[in-house]
């Protein structure tokens, strides 16, 4: 008896083991619901001063690492797509187990949606990543209907079939996405949609919010009152914004005016701001990563002193926002350098302590002088322009194929990059700069460049500088 | 509550935990409680129908026993006997052959130009009526033969009728094995490791079965079947092939898992499938398919007419009655009794070539006792048995032949080899892993054959490490590749319906 329990514990534990890492690679792993919640459970417990709460409108328009960079908030930004109130809600109380914010910005845009259940996608966005406990049953029972609430209870059943689409990331640590180690939820945009923002400051009538979205933001705000935290509903700026969602929006003001909760809507402050149209806007509910770090600074020079928001920089408790910020930084270098179309601007542009810029001078280059010049400036010490691949550190060449061996293969963590000069079936030298399997060249005539960060751990770029046009920069625009 | 459902897999722990730690004397009656809500969790209506049945066997049993008693004629015996075959028959025809039988009719009216009965059943067909009627009609039969004592305490006996593991798609137990060991449940030792996982491997076997093959390949079997006139030979000699192994998958899977649900409480239910597609012949293959039916059939159908003990003749019109009935017996609908016909036919022409085939065999000195002839016998038995299965799935008889006709007009073997099989619901990978676990299934039922051992037994007959691998591995393909979760359109188990 004794000896049979024995071993039917040891398979039991065994299978939950084995059954654990299933689920684990299984996972659905959405940066916009999931990965916030797992990065949150990280924190240091007590260490977030300014939560954040709302759906993509805060967590890609709030920009915690422009305010840690300019005012030393340690922002968290506890957010989910398309986020329902009532999931903001239980998004609150479960943060509230684990910290006490100074202050709770709560990010109004989803009091103007109407629907009673969310998408399903959503519903998972919005759940799934909590801890389980009574209220994240509260929460699922309140996201989906009755009848369908074994389909998410059983999380794994909506997951299960994933195994057509695995791919390395779910094997790895935070998907292999450094941006997921020190997250603070800022989700930057980088995308660029020019468009106008309407004029809706005149729109003074009112609609009443569906009484299921009232009812959960009156409880997120009676919520924060009730543990005596600061609150204020903001409304960031959207070119999206109708006359109806305006209408929505003067309601919800007037219900924080009940509870004495200042509202802010944004809408119509673009200009205070500096907020290009042309430049700023990602789409119409979201700013991109220029557009959110105009928004915050204004935002943050609001708060920083009113809610007395400490400046954390230096604090070892805070090293982690310290790495978010500068993450965040290297993404926006990565993005400017992804935009330049200056082959000179480009090329000062690579010099970043972080990159690792491969370059392969290809074809004859008629006009030597100025192919030299670039390379030269990217970080080539030999002075002759020869055919061949060079790579190159910090602006400073660490091997090419004219001073030593054929070819190189390098590692960084999981990539693997193969430098070679070699022959081709008719026995031409070409060049090639492999990384991960994959070939990058733009141009046959000229210099190929593809740029690696380390910090992302990603190629951020590759370009072709055309010497039959000027060494103008070529994009391959194929994918 | 199908077994494969997350009722179930909240309800049998539920069941079997309380089952454990009940006083002896309530077992009996939380099963029965269990039974009838597993029953009525289909519709709860129907659960009359089962009572009713019971109700008429059970007092039929009882007045035999009285009627034995009292020394009374046989004539009495045998009518209280016809008098409960008729009752639970005529159940069973009103709720599942009705509508079949006004067709049928009407059918044969329209030939007259006669339309006379418009009016249609609008019930639905109860779960499982066909196994517990016949489960209930073999106990009245045992008693009035006097095989089995007749069962005094009601509820026992409605346990019988109703155990849940094997209420809605069989085995059909019979009164000696099951009733018996019902009447020894408050003796039973439930804690027992070995019985207790012994019934948990074949469980997941089962559900291995049903949501990794069966419910997988029903996708490309559908597909083809409900369009089949868009396909070619290849694609439908696919589909024959798959709805093979999806009845099979379905049907055995439901057995199994009974017998593993059984098994964990204590209760030893009869095998059902063994290894059928590794018959070398279609007798061979009825005593390894349904074998639960095939039996009761031949207890109380086949001998009771008169079995092979009137001459050949005979023989032969007996095995055609008993199998256009099991035909029927499947369904509502003219193409079952083709499929049964069809099997019958294959027996009476078997038995008629026989002398002829083994003379060809002589002649041309052909090894019989070899690998190759084995495996020949075993092709072409598979081959007959799937050219019956096309019947059982198709709508109509029309519709099989049409699909049959255009295996032979339509030949498309490039779809071989130019992954075109690959558009039929499954993709690649789905194909593979089907591939896989077909495999898998084959060497499960060619161990069952080879060294007459259950999944179970041979695992136990093996070191620890390779017990424990072989099932871990099918936990996590059924957990992985197990077609369920919200976007999986549940399938019922197909004999559910019979």
């Amino acid at each position: 008896m004794k000896k049979s329990m024995m071993r039917i514990v040891s398979f039991l534990v065994i299978l939950t083991l084995i059954l654990a890492y299933w689920n684990k690679v299984f996972k659905v792993k959405f940066g916009d619901g999931i990965n916030d919640l797992n990065a949150f459970y990280r924190l240091e417990e007590d260490s977030v001063d300014l939560l954040v709460l709302g759906s993509s409108h805060a967590f890609e328009n709030i920009n915690t690492g422009t305010l840690w960079d300019q005012y030393g908030i340690a922002a968290y930004n506890l957010c989910g797509s398309v986020q329902p109130m009532w999931n903001t809600y239980y998004y609150l109380k479960e943060a509230l187990k684990y910290q006490t914010p100074k202050l709770i910005i709560l990010e109004g845009y989803c009091t103007v949606c109407s629907a009673q259940y969310s998408d399903d996608s959503r519903i998972i966005k919005n759940n799934f990543g909590l801890r389980w406990s009574k209220d994240k049953i509260a929460s699922m029972m309140v996201s989906a209907p009755k009848e369908r609430w074994k389909d998410f209870f059983l999380e794994y059943s909506q997951y299960h079939n994933r195994y057509k689409e695995l791919a390395k990331e779910d094997f790895l640590k935070n998907q292999g996405n450094n941006i997921f180690k020190d997250w603070k939820g800022f989700g930057l945009n980088l995308q660029t949609t020019p468009s106008k923002f309407t004029d809706v400051s005149g729109i003074t009538e009112k609609k009443a919010l569906s009484e299921k979205t009232e009812k959960y933001y009156r409880k997120t705000i009676e919520l924060a009152k009730e543990k005596s935290i600061p609150i204020i509903v903001i409304i960031t700026p959207y070119t999206g914004c109708s006359t109806e969602h305006q209408m929505l929006l003067n309601s919800a003001g007037d219900i924080a005016k009940e509870y004495s909760v200042p509202f802010f809507n944004y809408n119509g402050k673009q200009d205070e701001m500096g907020i290009d149209s042309e430049r700023d806007i990602a789409d119409l509910d979201h700013l991109n990563y220029r557009g959110s770090e105009k928004f915050t600074k204004y935002l943050g020079k609001q708060i920083a002193n009113k809610y007395q928001l400490p400046d954390r920089r230096g604090e070892d408790l805070y090293n982690s926002w310290q790495r978010s910020a500068d993450y965040i930084r290297q993404q926006i270098c990565s993005q400017e350098l992804a935009e330049e179309t200056d082959t000179k601007a480009y090329i000062e542009k690579t010099h970043n302590p972080n990159y690792w810029v491969f370059v392969s001078v290809d074809g004859d280059n008629p006009d030597k002088e100025v192919a030299q010049k670039y390379l030269s400036t990217l970080g080539d010490d030999t002075g002759s322009l020869k055919p061949g691949v060079w790579y190159i550190k910090d602006g400073k060449c660490v091997w090419n194929t004219n001073k030593s061996e054929k070819d190189k293969y390098i590692s960084h963590k999981i990539h693997d990059f193969h430098l070679l000069r070699t022959k081709d079936a008719e026995d031409n030298n070409i060049n090639q700069m492999i990384v991960d399997n994959e070939t990058y060249k733009n141009v046959e005539n000229g210099m190929n460049i593809v740029v690696y960060d380390t910090m992302s751990e990603k190629v951020v770029d590759n370009v072709g500088l055309d010497a039959t046009n000027n060494y103008m920069i070529v994009r391959n625009t194929e994918e | 509550m199908q077994f494969n459902s997350v009722d179930f897999m909240i309800f049998f722990p539920v069941v079997v935990g309380l089952y454990f730690i009940v006083p002896k004397k309530i077992r009996m009656y939380w099963l029965l409680i269990a039974s009838y809500y597993f029953y009525m969790s289909w519709n709860a209506t129907y659960a009359l129908l089962i009572g009713g049945s019971t109700l008429v066997t059970y007092v039929s049993g009882l007045l035999f026993s009285r009627l034995d008693k009292r020394n009374r004629s046989i004539i009495w015996k045998r009518l209280i006997m016809i008098l409960c075959i008729c009752v639970n028959l005529a159940i069973l025809f009103l709720f599942k052959y009705g509508n079949f039988g006004i067709d049928t009719v009407n059918a044969v009216l329209s030939f007259w130009n006669i339309d006379i009965i418009k009016h249609r059943f609008d019930f639905l067909l109860p779960v499982g009526i066909s196994f517990y009627t016949f489960q209930a009609l073999g106990y009245m039969i045992d008693v009035y033969r006097g095989d089995v004592e007749p069962e005094k305490n009601i509820f026992r006996y409605a346990l019988f009728v109703s155990f849940f593991p094997q209420l809605v798609a069989g085995p059909i137990e019979r009164s000696k094995n099951l009733l018996n060991q019902m009447r020894n449940i408050d003796k039973l030792k439930l804690w027992n490791a070995r019985r207790v996982t012994s019934g948990a491997i074949l469980m997941i076997w089962g559900l291995f079965m049903k949501m990794v093959i069966a419910d997988r390949v029903s996708i490309l079997v559908d597909t083809v079947f409900n369009n089949y006139r868009m396909y070619g030979s290849t694609e439908l000699i696919l589909a024959a092939i798959g709805f093979t192994l999806q009845i099979y998958c379905d049907f055995g899977s439901y057995s199994m898992i009974a017998i593993g649900a059984a098994k964990v409480m204590g209760f030893e239910l009869m095998e059902n499938f063994k290894a059928p597609y590794l018959a070398r012949s279609i007798r061979e293959f009825w005593s390894r398919w349904h074998i639960s039916l095939s039996t009761w059939f031949r207890d109380y159908l086949y001998i009771p007419l008169g079995g092979n003990r009137k001459g050949a003749v005979r023989k032969s019109i007996n095995i055609m009655i008993v199998f256009l009935v099991s035909g029927l017996w499947h369904g509502a609908n003219w193409s079952f009794v083709v499929w049964g016909g069809i099997h019958g036919l294959y027996q009476v022409i078997g038995d008629i070539l026989r002398p002829l085939k083994e003379r060809i065999q002589k002649r041309l000195q052909i090894k019989t006792d070899c690998f190759s002839w084995h495996l020949l016998q075993t092709m072409i038995n598979f081959s007959l048995v799937t050219f019956a299965w096309i019947f059982f799935r198709a709508d109509t008889i029309s519709e099989a032949l049409g699909f049959i006709g255009r295996i032979f007009t339509k030949p498309t073997p490039w779809l071989l080899f130019n992954n075109g099989l690959y558009n039929l619901g499954l993709n690649q990978s789905e194909m593979n892993i089907l591939f896989v676990s077909v495999l898998i299934l084959f060497a499960v039922d060619y161990i069952r054959k080879k060294n007459k051992m259950m999944v179970d037994a041979f695992l136990f007959s093996q070191n620890m490490w390779f017990e424990w691998f072989v099932i871990i591995g099918l936990i996590l393909m059924i957990v992985t590749f197990g077609e369920y979760g919200p976007t999986f359109d549940a399938k019922q188990f197909i004999y559910f319906q019979f």
